[in-house]
């Protein structure tokens, strides 16, 4: 531990930093710098090198001049999207729609993993976990037939079900407003078991002996989770529900496409931003106009988690991302 | 030792990343062997089967003719709109390429996809495609004045053929359908006492029948679906007309309403993905496709359900036809490529060459099929009963060098004979728009229409709520900007009906 020594952060808290000069640290971390190669040129080769990419959405590609030759075209690739008249509604519900999904998703998850972590029998533990995670490997082309065969007029479950009641059958994919909690519904349903794992393990963290002591001074269940567990988990919550609001403004396509399709009855309650762009630009093939819709979503996203997180840093600078 | 370990997983690790880079990378398929040159040909479908044999023949034909190689890449069907512009944006290396106009043929040769043919370039490599390639072909394949595809030259129609389940129609005492009626007669009757077969599921035939047929000032050939939207032109005045905004449209809204209401459509038809299987699983009545593919399915459904006594029928009565664009399928050049001439004369030996032609229509001579003289052959199926089918070859298909099967149907053989005699010939019929002014505007009216029309157009409104939608349709897509769409294109077809 030589190389440690002891400095005041920028706050005044004592503690231990690295010492030595840049190359002395370089050797003594060899092994973690190695280790985060492959992660850098992930990075590096998907994420930073695309970016370059940005570009083209205030060009007029073609194949010829390829992406940094291509006649610049101003901001004439945006206008598509804003002339329709449609994109305040599509950037509404793709963000209302995220919102949904992050806080629906966040409360079941943690009813689910608190509820795992509660249950003595290592068996039936087990088994529960392993069934909330099967819808996680569904994929929506699937749940899209599932749906269909719940929902359709003449075969589905649903509607057959009415008839046995003795109601009047509905087209229910015809009725905007009953896809806005089918699609939450869903969401769920396939997300639940997968992001409850998270939580799960940081329970799994929490030190038993808080919850010997509890046990001791009389705290009951409810008691132990609401004093305990939940407080230990919040570093935990805030991060992964900051991670998802990173992406407040992507429409989930492979979701959406699947379930919601051409179904236009459906667009005012159902449409999201990259539905939209993929109706609209599908006959077209330019690459200009959807990287365009593309650096619109990302900019939001950009401004939306800059703002989240520094709200969060203002509170617990310790759990905000960075 | 655990040292030496990490040390040998983390070269591994890097070893790997690597590989991957190396992957991405430039794999040049053309290199010189010999003085044999490689070319590679894109085409579209499943590899065939015999894919091995049948080109191995052509290629020892092939490198005693001009010395060349050819090796395919087919692309599957359901990659055609995301593997196949692809191949343009990301410079991958090949020489021929299988193009047509619902292929983007258009928008590709605006991006500088292919290789430019200039007339001495064609005249000098395949002179005898020159001189047949109608000049009005040529016109055709012309984008921003340069010719960058050699299509096809063969007759084709895109007009309906309905195939329906005879065993259901005398069952419900009908006579052999022979008009719009006796079929609507049949849907009806199939929705009333079969509720669990599913009358018919193709909305475009629907329209065809009911609207665009049914209508004495329409004629098929004037206008279709181009550029992302459906328009015709006005007989007397020239001018373009939307569909959505006609009466023609109205009628069949109305129509397709009337069969949701009677049960001949499902109403949730819209989200229905297994569509396409229906008819093969027994629970359609009626399969719709083209002469060529319902001729097909005609043959091999019959074999499989003999009991279904499956009957082809055609319900365009005497209206003129409008004959296939000659782009709709054809052969292009890439611009990169190394050996432009070897392709091009390659194409030359494809589309001219009776040894070619026939290895790639109709397989290996003795063995596939037996000349019968006079342009008709005696085919032979292999030991599983199919016939010699080497998919994907339309893109060399030449009418004078085509034969006609001694078994073929006389359906077939009928009706191709009935619209042959009956084309109808317009100027304009196979002008595209150049998109570039108004690419907003189809977008906003992209997205309009499936979001205001398709529901009207799957008979999703009820019939008292109609004329409120029908209004609200043609107000958004007013607004997307569908006159400014209009008065573009037709600047431009006056143009090209004056060049």
């Amino acid at each position: 531990m030589d190389s440690y020594v002891i400095k005041k952060d920028r706050v005044n808290r004592t503690v231990l930093k690295p010492g030595g000069g840049f190359f002395k640290q370089l050797i003594q971390y060899k092994y973690l710098l190695i280790m985060l190669i492959p992660v850098l040129a992930y990075y590096i080769i998907f994420s930073y090198l695309p970016m370059f990419g940005v570009v083209l959405a205030f060009k007029n590609y073609n194949y010829a001049d390829g992406i940094f030759k291509s006649p610049w075209v101003g901001l004439k690739n945006f206008e598509f999207f804003f002339q329709s008249g449609s994109a305040l509604l599509v950037t509404r519900n793709t963000f209302l729609y995220n919102i949904a999904f992050i806080f629906v998703n966040l409360i079941l998850q943690l009813v689910v993993s608190i509820g795992i972590s509660e249950i003595g029998n290592k068996y039936i533990k087990k088994v529960s976990q392993t069934f909330m995670l099967f819808p996680y490997f569904i994929s929506w082309v699937v749940v899209s037939i599932f749906c269909y065969n719940l929902f359709s007029m003449d075969y589905g479950l649903v509607n057959t079900f009415r008839a046995m009641m003795g109601l009047g059958k509905v087209n229910i994919y015809a009725e905007a407003g009953a896809w806005k909690y089918i699609l939450v519904m869903l969401n769920a349903w396939k997300g639940v078991g997968y992001g409850s794992i998270i939580y799960l393990a940081a329970i799994t963290g929490i030190d038993t002996s808080y919850y010997e002591a509890a046990k001791i001074d009389g705290a009951n269940a409810f008691q132990r989770i609401r004093h305990i567990t939940i407080p230990s988990i919040v570093p935990s919550i805030i991060t992964v529900v900051l991670l998802n609001l990173g992406s407040a403004f992507r429409g989930n396509f492979g979701m959406f496409y699947p379930l919601v399709g051409n179904n236009g009855l459906l667009f005012n309650a159902t449409d999201v931003i990259d539905t939209f762009t993929y109706r609209a630009l599908m006959n077209q093939n330019d690459f200009g106009m959807s990287s365009a819709v593309g650096l619109y979503q990302s900019l939001l996203c950009f401004i939306f988690i800059m703002l989240a997180n520094g709200i969060v840093k203002k509170i617990d600078s310790d759990s905000s991302l960075f | 030792m655990s040292v030496m370990k990490r040390f040998i997983s983390t070269m591994l690790l890097g070893v790997l990343c690597i590989f991957v880079l190396v992957g991405c990378g430039d794999g040049s398929n053309i290199e010189k062997n010999g003085n044999i040159t490689q070319l590679k040909m894109i085409l579209i479908g499943d590899t065939p089967s015999r894919y091995e044999e049948i080109y191995g023949k052509l290629n020892e034909m092939l490198r005693e003719d001009i010395g060349a190689e050819v090796s395919v890449e087919y692309i599957p069907y359901s990659a055609k709109t995301d593997k196949y512009p692809l191949l343009f944006s990301s410079n991958e290396n090949f020489d021929i390429v299988f193009t047509g106009n619902w292929l983007d043929y258009n928008s590709n040769a605006s991006k500088n996809s292919f290789y430019e043919l200039t007339e001495d370039f064609i005249a000098e490599n395949a002179p005898k495609t020159y001189e047949t390639v109608p000049k009005s072909a040529w016109k055709q394949a012309t984008v921003n004045g340069k010719i960058y595809m050699i299509p096809n030259t063969a007759l084709e129609y895109e007009d309906y053929i309905y195939i329906v389940r005879g065993d259901f129609r005398k069952k419900l005492g009908l006579d052999e359908l022979k008009t719009a009626e006796d079929f609507e007669a049949y849907l009806t009757g199939l929705a009333q006492k079969y509720p669990e077969i599913t009358p018919i599921t193709d909305l475009n035939a629907i329209a065809y029948i009911w609207s665009t047929n049914a209508d004495e000032n329409y004629r098929e050939n004037f206008g279709g679906y181009r550029n992302g939207i459906m328009y015709a032109w006005d007989d007397n005045t020239g001018t373009p007309i939307y569909n959505n905004m006609t009466d023609r449209y109205e009628r069949y809204i109305y129509k397709v309403r009337d069969f949701v209401d009677k049960g001949v459509i499902p109403a949730d038809l819209v989200s229905n993905k297994s569509v396409a299987n229906m008819f093969e699983n027994g629970v359609a009545g009626t399969y719709v496709a083209n002469l060529e593919t319902a001729v097909n399915k005609y043959k091999t459904w019959s074999k499989a359900h003999p009991e279904w006594e499956l009957e082809l029928c055609d319900f365009s009565g005497d209206k003129p036809m409008k004959a296939n664009s000659y782009i709709n399928n054809g052969l292009s050049i890439n611009r990169n490529s190394k050996n432009p001439e070897k392709a091009m004369q390659f194409i030359e030996l494809l589309r001219n060459d009776e040894r070619y032609f026939n290895l790639t229509w109709y397989g290996v001579e003795g063995e596939d099929w037996e000349d019968k003289g006079d342009g008709v052959i005696h085919a032979i199926p292999d030991e599983k009963g199919d016939y010699f089918d080497l998919g994907c070859n339309w893109g060399w298909k030449n009418q004078s060098m085509l034969k006609v099967r001694d078994d073929e149907l006389p359906f077939k053989l009928d009706t191709m004979e009935k619209w042959v005699t009956n084309t109808y010939e317009n100027p304009a019929a196979n002008f595209v728009a150049d998109d570039s002014n108004v690419k907003n505007e189809l977008a906003a009216l992209s997205s309009a229409t499936t979001q205001y029309a398709q529901p009207l157009q799957y008979g999703m409104i009820e019939k008292s709520e109609i004329p409120a939608a029908l209004q609200e349709m043609r107000s958004q897509v007013t607004k997307a900007g569908i006159e400014k769409i209009l008065s573009d294109f037709d600047k431009q077809i006056k143009e090209f009906l004056a060049e």
